[in-house]
């Protein structure tokens, strides 16, 4: 059973047959019925385990409901050691499912490596295109309001002049703005393994695609469980929070030549948070001695991953533009003097 | 009390009047008038000045002794003469005076009349070239300019060795040119010119080229951290309690119209000629270094 983007449903890859996600659950669930499970989760089930790899080198923990053999860890390819039942919760909120096939993201991949003109040849190297792994990366999504007070000092100005003068003219301004502005779902990335920067180049993920949890949605992926808290994820949110407010108070100013900020407060009101997991394939590469990360939102397509810069590259393309725009300067120096 | 006055008025008339005199003979002494450079007003048959005469004392003995040397080199192979003169000495128009330097002197009569002079005037800092004969046609207004541009730091630096070997030497090109019958003008190449313009427009090309692989180095990355929360916005958008803008004061400042004096400038090709005290035809060109 494996979940499918395409259908958006779980499909037998054998005789082709089509679940919904909700009906999985439910069959399975009048299996337990009446069972205590110890953790007190009713989406996860008795009978089908979760497995949990551990790899001893990057301590990166991935969740499979699978038991899938020995397999390489998505974020530092070193082989992955330890497989054990999990027992553990594992009670995200809510998830965006996949949305891009495998196929879809090893042509990304190759589409975003061949645009490149300085890459070094290695990355278009097909064995390490078939380590695309598809990953659910945990997400803590803040909700925020926050209330907003500004002055501003602005001016308008004016100039003309007659025939023995310039004129010019400013008028001054005090200007307020007071209000609150709500955010939601701003994401900060809940796993150390997954680089902040790298998940960030990913967005935007359109929330509006989340959807109740459900381990059906697993079935053939693998999913990263959060290793950074709550706590220590908040400060990223009001970091970006904290810089789009003023922003977006200021462009309420307008009409003005000059705009001055004299004084501004910011007070964060009703906050709260979701546990979500967001959909990623994963690809890493050793190159050089240098571990190169690249990510695919499974959601919308978007890849990102920076890649070496090859100097045998850039001088093959040096050399016929510097030849070419020599010739082209000549030709210009020789015909103005 | 009368005594004192009286004999004090006395002796400081007579104190200001040997200061005058003294001042007069000071003025004279330093200072030669602008026609004690030729004996008479009529062009001698024979050239009376030496090709160098620095009378304003720029350089020194050995310094002197080269140049004189490569004027005469330069005035014999082209046949045409070439001369230099310093002076530091108020003069009223430097135009004139070189005209005049070079006719009653007979700065030409070596060369059939032809020969370029230069004149420096360490008084105001003011040049002079003047032409005479073949010279006006080989040494056109825009050559001049250049030539001295060529010189114009050295000038500006004192060094006034180096500034006239540079005369000498352009003299030598610019006549060189003239023989084989393109004069330097506007428009016309030295071959000099095209090695410049090779290693300017290589070095140019080296440098652009440069970008394009900046910015192909750039698309490299794609990987940057998001600083905003821009697009988590809630669609009801911003509260807004309190939206006051309140006028407070205006200032009006004027400034008056700077006058603008119009130059100038720019060469259309030629030498441009004007006829001196002696009524002889002249070309030539100056200003200040």
């Amino acid at each position: 059973m494996e979940f499918d983007p395409v259908s958006q449903k779980l499909k037998c890859p054998f005789c082709d047959s089509v679940f919904d996600v909700k009906d999985y659950v439910a069959n399975h669930n009048s299996n337990s019925q009446g069972q205590v499970v110890e953790d007190g989760s009713d989406t996860q089930q008795g009978s089908e385990p979760l497995y949990v790899y551990s790899c001893g080198s990057c301590g990166g923990e991935i969740l499979a409901t699978e038991s899938l053999g020995s397999m390489k860890c998505p974020f530092c390819s070193n082989n992955v050691v330890v497989k054990e039942v999990f027992t553990g919760t594992f009670k995200p909120d809510c998830i965006i499912p996949f949305k891009h096939t495998r196929e879809e993201a090893i042509d990304n991949y190759k589409k975003h490596v061949k645009s490149k003109k300085l890459v070094p040849k290695f990355f278009l190297d097909q064995n390490h295109i078939d380590e695309i792994k598809a990953v659910y990366v945990p997400f803590w999504l803040f909700n925020a309001t926050v209330d907003y007070d500004a002055h501003y000092e602005c001016t308008k100005s004016r100039t003309w002049s007659d025939s023995r003068y310039n004129y010019h003219e400013t008028k001054y301004y005090e200007v307020q703005r007071t209000g609150s502005e709500n955010f939601e779902n701003v994401p900060v990335d809940g796993s150390r393994e997954m680089p902040d920067d790298l998940m960030e180049s990913l967005e935007p993920f359109d929330f509006r695609e989340l959807v109740p949890f459900n381990m059906g949605y697993l079935a053939g992926f693998l999913a990263n469980k959060y290793n950074v808290s709550v706590d220590e994820s908040k400060p990223r949110a009001v970091a970006r929070i904290k810089s789009s407010v003023p922003a977006d108070f200021r462009n309420t100013v307008s009409g003005y030549s000059t705009v001055h900020t004299l004084m501004e407060h910011m007070d964060f009101t009703k906050e709260s948070y979701k546990y979500a997991l967001y959909p990623v394939y994963v690809l890493n590469t050793t190159w050089n001695g240098e571990n190169y990360l690249f990510a695919m939102n499974g959601q919308s397509g978007k890849f990102v991953g920076n890649l070496p810069f090859s100097m045998a590259e850039a001088v093959k393309r040096y050399i016929p533009i510097a030849l070419i725009l020599w010739f082209v300067f000549f030709v210009i120096y020789y015909a103005m003097f | 009390m009368d005594k004192m006055t009286k004999l004090n008025r006395s002796f400081s008339l007579y104190l200001s009047l040997v200061l005058i005199v003294l001042c007069i003979g000071a003025f004279t002494i330093t200072s030669k008038a602008a026609d004690s450079y030729w004996d008479s007003n009529t062009i001698p048959s024979t050239r009376q000045k030496d090709l160098l005469y620095d009378d304003a004392e720029l350089l020194s003995a050995s310094e002197q002794e080269d140049l004189t040397k490569r004027l005469n080199e330069v005035s014999n192979r082209w046949d045409c003469t070439i001369a230099i003169l310093t002076v530091d000495t108020p003069i009223n128009s430097i135009q004139d005076f070189a005209d005049d330097y070079f006719d009653y002197n007979g700065m030409g009569a070596d060369h059939n009349g032809n020969g370029i002079l230069l004149v420096l005037n360490m008084d105001d800092r003011s040049y002079w070239f003047s032409t005479s004969g073949t010279a006006i046609s080989a040494f056109t207004d825009y050559g001049l300019s250049k030539m001295f541009d060529k010189m114009s730091s050295d000038l500006g630096d004192n060094y006034y060795h180096d500034a006239f070997v540079t005369y000498t030497e352009v003299c030598d090109d610019y006549l060189e040119m003239y023989s084989k019958g393109t004069p330097y003008d506007v428009g016309v190449k030295q071959p000099k010119d095209v090695v410049k313009g090779l290693l300017l427009s290589f070095l140019a090309a080296l440098l652009v080229a440069l970008v394009p692989i900046f910015v192909m180095a750039s698309h490299l990355k794609s990987v940057t951290a998001k600083h905003s929360a821009k697009g988590y916005q809630a669609h009801d958008g911003l509260h807004m309690r309190v939206h006051r803008d309140t006028y407070l004061r205006s200032h009006v400042t004027k400034t008056e119209i700077p006058r603008d004096n119009d130059r100038s400038g720019g060469f259309s090709g030629g030498s441009s000629t004007h006829m001196s005290s002696s009524g002889s035809t002249h070309g030539g060109g100056g200003g200040h270094f």
